[in-house]
């Protein structure tokens, strides 16, 4: 069977800083924001009303206002959140990031079908009722494709993709691969958040390649 | 019931096939039609039912019936 076969680099003092670092600078910039949800705002309510696992989407680049957003508004009001992240070094920054949010991590990739870090996310959605956060670019891209991992892992669990987006009035762009978007400061903030997606359980493989354009599609249209 | 038929129990579940048509020879793709949801659940399912852990290596080096039977007898 395909799958990779990588182990995560190891944890570095380096690591500890950087996500320190970030972390304060995240949260003293997110502090300044004006958020206002535009779309589906009783949607993302019954999130933590509804107690049934979701597979929040999102781009990779909307991982900085995203994770602090997520934190505030539902990992530490005891939703119960689990995030995959790379196996590379600056995974290793995620990986801090994401335990310092609240967030449960599983390592991997969501690029190959039975991968372990995809095993162990669809055991957090089936045995532990936990919502999964997912990157569906991430986490090396190409920016704005999605990879089939996140809709066979909606296909196995039943669990809904849960798209999530934002756009600032104003920002940065970083010129990283997934050109990061960092909102100025006292920006402000509109979220979208539309119907969610179910896949269904049965897909060939044409089907399967539809729904992951599905998918893209309607996080790019979010975009504007 | 033995490692072999939890792994057989599992593989027909998944595959919706009769054991009369695997032999350790029978590639899990080609063979059973095994695709990446199935491969996923296949491999959990190997992991719960057997409580063992598969590593990536393991998984990637599992291209028949029997691979998988050596894995688990382990």
């Amino acid at each position: 069977m395909a799958v990779e076969s990588v182990a995560p680099k190891p944890l570095t003092w380096k690591a500890y800083l950087a996500a320190f670092l970030i972390r304060g600078f995240t949260k003293l910039f997110c502090a300044t924001y004006r958020i206002q949800i535009v779309e589906g705002a009783d949607r993302y309510r019954s999130l933590l009303t509804d107690n049934k696992p979701v597979i929040v989407c999102a781009w990779h680049n909307r991982v900085f206002f995203l994770s602090y957003y997520l934190e505030k508004s539902l990992t530490r009001k005891g939703f119960d959140l689990t995030q995959m992240v790379s196996l590379s070094r600056d995974g290793n920054i995620g990986y801090l990031l994401g335990k310092w949010a609240k967030i449960k991590v599983v390592r991997g990739s969501s690029n190959r079908g039975g991968s372990k870090g995809l095993r162990n996310l669809f055991r957090a959605i089936h045995k532990d009722h936990s919502s999964i956060l997912l990157l569906p670019d991430g986490s090396q891209g190409p920016v704005y494709k999605a990879k089939a991992g996140t809709i066979v892992l909606a296909q196995l669990s039943g669990a809904p993709l849960f798209l999530f987006s934002f756009s600032p009035d104003r920002a940065w762009r970083l010129k990283s691969w997934d050109r990061l978007i960092i909102p100025k400061p006292f920006a402000k903030i509109s979220i979208r958040i539309p119907e969610p997606i179910q896949v269904a359980r049965e897909l060939s493989k044409e089907q399967l390649e539809k729904e992951r354009l599905k998918l893209e599609n309607a996080l790019n249209e979010l975009r504007s | 019931m033995s490692v072999e038929d939890s792994v057989y129990e599992i593989l027909i579940k998944l595959t919706g096939k009769d054991r009369s048509e695997m032999t350790p020879e029978t590639e899990l793709t080609a063979g059973l039609g095994i695709d990446s949801p199935m491969a996923l659940q296949l491999l959990f399912e190997l992991e719960e039912a057997l409580d063992i852990e598969i590593t990536d290596e393991e998984a990637a080096a599992m291209e028949t019936v029997g691979d998988v039977l050596n894995r688990v007898r382990q």
